[in-house]
């Protein structure tokens, strides 16, 4: 059961006390949904989105008690190249936008603590110049029979947002639209059902992370339980849609041979493996930077403080433990899926 | 827990030395009032002393995590009289705060739930005229606003700092009454502390896990075993990670912080054994 600060905390972002909108962004439509749906927050306009955002002195884990909405137009930087640090899928044109900074959820091993100065949500109303430039991403791609392969959830829970900001429906929308693009939809959420009535596209992959119940009750605070997970993803199978399976971060938690093995049984007695289009495995893993900033800034979580070694600009576990999870991780999975349709981050 | 404000005029300084029962601090080069934990500095008016002010009291003083820092004052208000709902005596707490000299706006962080409604206030160079109300955004205008916010954030972070003004007058050009004011001022002051008093509730996320009494044991260790600084902060997160992962307080760490080392070989195998004590794997 997740406990009452979880309860509290989606309670938060359904109810904001706040809406600082950007001059720019009033004319969007987005921008007249939300000012209507959250009619009685205070409405601050302001010239740009950083002055807001950027404060200096701000703190993370205090705004995430009472997140501000913040309603923007995004300049420049629609795409991004995929960081190292993410599967790309041998899909030589790895990207991801920010359609918003920053999540409704707040595990404690999420890098936006040591990323954004702010937890404060921001979300880039201009939606539209985000399809202009992946068009024209996709038309220049670097490997043509490829799909130019599009994550949209990277650094945020966009389907856990849907019902704010309907952003999951309109970029399935525009997918079908675009033969040569691959989607992916990360999500921690069990809103299926705010996408449930479209129809389903190969070219849009929704794909859910799955943590031990035990794990997710205690890091990963907000996110919907692992039990209503499982049953998101088995209604999106059930739909048609293509559905990836990620154990990602696997975490050196006590026993966690035990819990982790737990947890490939539950999932293959939920989910039919066969239905599955793909799973993902990797260790818990942070850029150096940001575990750094994150330390200084966290001193409540265990997993700050574990036994990590840094590689280049990874701070990871070692070797020997991070083979060792990975291994038993392949293990288990390669019971129910081939090893083709398994994708580690080692 | 320091309580500092910052106020322009003595007029409306009085009514809260009053209810806080401040009595002047002669050590200060500007006029200081003070009680145990509160602090109030009259800036006199303007956002330049205000913002000089401001500065001098926050950096005089010794600030913890949970300093506030507050401006309180009176302001005008665009909204004509009778033609809306703002009436003289209402007071705001300010969420965006513009310097029309220069254009830029400062956002307070608004984390605390106070009983008070919100406003912009714009801060002028001179008593803005009615004629004039159209060329700030409608909302307060005043005169301190923005120099106090500017200094004060150089410092605090943004959810510790707030701005209070009691509106005194739909920018009709006349001359006020102190005790007016004063008046004005007191009739605020219940909702003005309730905020101040929301604003103290604010912690900065969860706390250490590393009390007051392990930092102690800490420096203990740290002094007896010569630690450099970085050894020091290795045994800081040492602890730390033990108290995460057992769930549990420090194990009785005397015979380590009864010792006291003579050498650097001797204080690196002290800090060994220690890393053993403490180590969760
Ligand atoms: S769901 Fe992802 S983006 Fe959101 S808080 Fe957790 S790790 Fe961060």
């Amino acid at each position: 059961m997740q406990n009452l600060k979880d309860y509290a905390a989606s309670s938060r972002w359904n109810n904001f006390s706040h809406l600082y909108v950007e001059r720019g962004a009033d004319e969007y439509s987005l921008t007249r949904r939300i000012r209507d749906r959250f009619s009685k927050a205070r409405v601050v306009e302001i010239d740009d989105y950083k002055a807001v955002f950027a404060r200096p002195r701000q703190r993370f884990q205090a705004q995430k008690e009472t997140m501000k909405l913040i309603l923007a137009v995004k300049k420049d930087r629609f795409l991004y190249e995929g960081s190292g640090n993410s599967q790309n899928f041998n899909l030589e044109d790895f990207y991801y936008n920010t359609l918003m900074f920053n999540c409704v959820y707040n595990c404690d091993y999420c890098y936006l603590q040591g990323m954004y100065p702010s937890a404060n949500i921001v979300v880039f109303v201009n939606l539209e110049d985000y399809f202009k430039a992946t068009r024209r991403a996709i038309r220049e791609r670097s490997n043509p029979s490829q799909p130019f392969y599009l994550c949209i959830s990277y650094d945020t829970d966009l389907l856990a947002f849907e019902s704010v900001v309907p952003y999951c429906r309109a970029w399935i929308e525009f997918a079908r639209e675009e033969p040569d693009l691959l989607v992916e939809i990360r999500t921690k959420s069990a809103a299926y059902r705010a996408i449930g009535d479209l129809s389903p596209s190969e070219r849009v992959i929704l794909a859910w992370t799955l943590s031990p119940e035990p794990v997710a009750a205690r890091f990963e605070h907000g996110t919907a339980p692992l039990n209503q997970r499982l049953d998101a993803a088995r209604s999106a199978i059930d739909d048609g849609w293509p559905v990836r399976l990620c154990f990602d971060p696997v975490l050196a938690v006590p026993s966690w041979e035990s819990v982790y093995g737990d947890l490939v049984e539950e999932v293959v007695r939920r989910i039919e493996p066969a239905a599955v289009r793909d799973v993902t495995v990797g260790v818990f893993r942070l850029s150096k930077i940001h575990y750094q900033r994150m330390r200084r800034l966290r001193r409540d979580t265990p997993l700050l403080y574990d036994e990590y070694v840094q590689e280049g600009t990874t701070v990871t576990y070692t070797a020997e433990r991070r083979e060792e999870m990975t291994a038993f991780m392949r293990q288990r999975l390669g019971d129910h899926f081939e090893e083709e349709r398994i994708v580690t981050w080692t | 827990m320091p309580i500092l404000l910052a106020i322009a005029l003595h007029a409306e300084a009085r009514p809260v030395i009053e209810r806080f029962r401040l009595k002047q601090d002669a050590s200060f080069d500007l006029p200081v009032f003070r009680r145990d934990e509160v602090w109030l500095t009259v800036t006199g008016t303007g956002r330049m002393k205000s913002a000089i002010a401001t500065t001098c009291l926050v950096t005089r003083i010794e600030r913890d995590e949970r300093t506030v820092i507050f401006n309180l004052g009176v302001a005008g208000h665009t909204q004509k009289a009778e033609e809306g709902p703002v009436k003289v005596g209402d007071r705001f707490l300010a969420n965006k705060i513009t310097e029309q000299s220069t254009g830029r706006s400062f956002y307070p962080d608004l984390l605390a739930r106070t009983p008070l409604a919100e406003s912009a206030v714009t801060t002028v160079e001179r008593p803005l005229d009615r004629a004039d109300a159209g060329a700030v955004e409608p909302g307060l205008a005043d005169m301190e606003a923005a120099g106090f916010f500017q200094a004060a954030a150089t410092f605090l972070p943004p959810h510790r700092i707030g701005c209070v003004k009691v509106v005194s007058d739909h920018l009709e050009t006349r001359r006020f009454d102190k005790d007016w004011i004063s008046e004005l001022i007191a009739g605020s002051l219940d909702d003005f502390e309730a905020a101040i008093a929301a604003y103290r509730t604010i912690s900065d996320g969860e706390p250490d896990a590393l009390t007051d009494a392990d930092v102690r044991v800490v420096e203990d260790i740290r002094d007896r075993l010569r630690l450099t600084a970085s050894r020091h902060r290795m045994l800081s997160d040492l602890v730390r990670s033990y108290k995460l992962h057992t769930g549990s307080d420090l194990p009785d760490l005397t015979r380590i912080s009864q010792v006291s080392v003579k050498t650097k070989q001797e204080g690196d195998a002290e800090f060994e054994r220690l890393r053993g004590i403490l180590s969760v794997e």
